[in-house]
C-alpha cells in the first residue's frame, strides 16, 4: 500500500503522466487534494484496464502537465 | 444566488471534474473537456468498457459530425453522472474512440450545460449555475 500524498506532491513527482488514485479527500469541485497513487502511466489506457481490480475503492484519474503549446483540438 | 464552479485552463480550452458509478459501486473522477461546440457529452469507449457498460450492434447510435466527417457512436445510459454539483442517474452518453494522448476522459456537451442552464463565464474562468 502506499502512502497518502497531497495533490501537490502527487504532481511533482508524475509530470506530464496520468495517475490514477485512490482519493481520500476531494473539493466540492471533485478536485481530488490527498490520496494514495496506485499507477501512474504517459497512457490513460493503460489505467483504464486496471479500474477492474479497483471497484471497492473511490478513484479519481488526474493529468499531470499542461497542454502541449504547439497543439490545438478540434473534436 | 448562482452556484460558481471554477473551470481549471490549458491553453485555450475548459476542464472540469466528473464522477461516474455503477450503481452499488464507487464513484471514477474524470477530467472532461468543457465544449460549447459538442452536443452530447461523450465518454471513452475503453474507459466505459472497464466500468462494465456493453453495446452491441443493436444499441442505438448516434451520427457525429468530427472532423473527419462522420461516425456512429453507440448511446450508452451511465448509471449515475455527478459534475458541477448536479446529478443524474441514467444519463445518455456516447462512447467514443478518444486519442490515447488525448488528455481528457471525455467531454461535457452541451445536452449537460443546456439541462441545468450554465452560463460559462471565460473572463473569470468559471461556469455559474442557477
Amino acid at each position: 500500500m502506499s502512502p497518502v500524498l497531497p495533490i501537490s506532491e502527487i504532481k511533482q513527482q508524475y509530470q506530464d503522466e496520468w495517475v490514477l488514485i485512490a482519493y481520500t479527500q476531494v473539493d466540492e469541485n471533485l478536485s481530488v487534494t490527498e490520496g494514495e497513487v496506485l499507477a501512474h502511466s504517459p497512457n490513460v489506457e493503460t489505467l483504464y484496464h486496471l479500474l477492474p481490480q479497483y471497484r471497492d475503492r473511490a478513484v479519481a484519474f488526474e493529468y499531470v502537465g499542461d497542454l502541449p503549446e504547439d497543439l490545438a483540438f478540434i473534436l | 444566488m448562482r452556484s460558481i464552479y471554477p473551470v481549471q485552463k490549458s491553453g485555450n480550452l475548459f476542464f472540469t471534474n466528473a464522477s461516474v458509478a455503477r450503481f452499488n459501486e464507487e464513484p471514477r473522477i474524470l477530467r472532461l473537456l468543457v465544449d460549447t461546440g459538442a452536443s452530447q457529452t461523450s465518454l471513452s469507449n475503453v474507459l466505459l468498457s472497464e466500468l462494465g457498460y456493453t453495446w452491441s450492434d443493436s444499441t442505438p447510435k448516434a451520427a457525429i459530425l468530427t472532423g473527419n466527417g462522420v461516425i456512429q457512436a453507440p448511446v450508452v445510459q451511465v448509471d449515475w453522472f455527478h459534475c458541477l454539483g448536479q446529478r443524474s442517474e441514467n444519463l445518455p452518453v456516447l462512447s467514443i474512440d478518444l486519442p490515447i494522448s488525448s488528455y481528457i476522459n471525455g467531454i461535457l456537451g452541451m445536452d449537460f450545460l443546456l439541462r441545468f442552464e450554465a452560463v460559462i463565464d471565460v473572463g473569470k474562468r468559471q461556469i455559474l449555475l442557477p
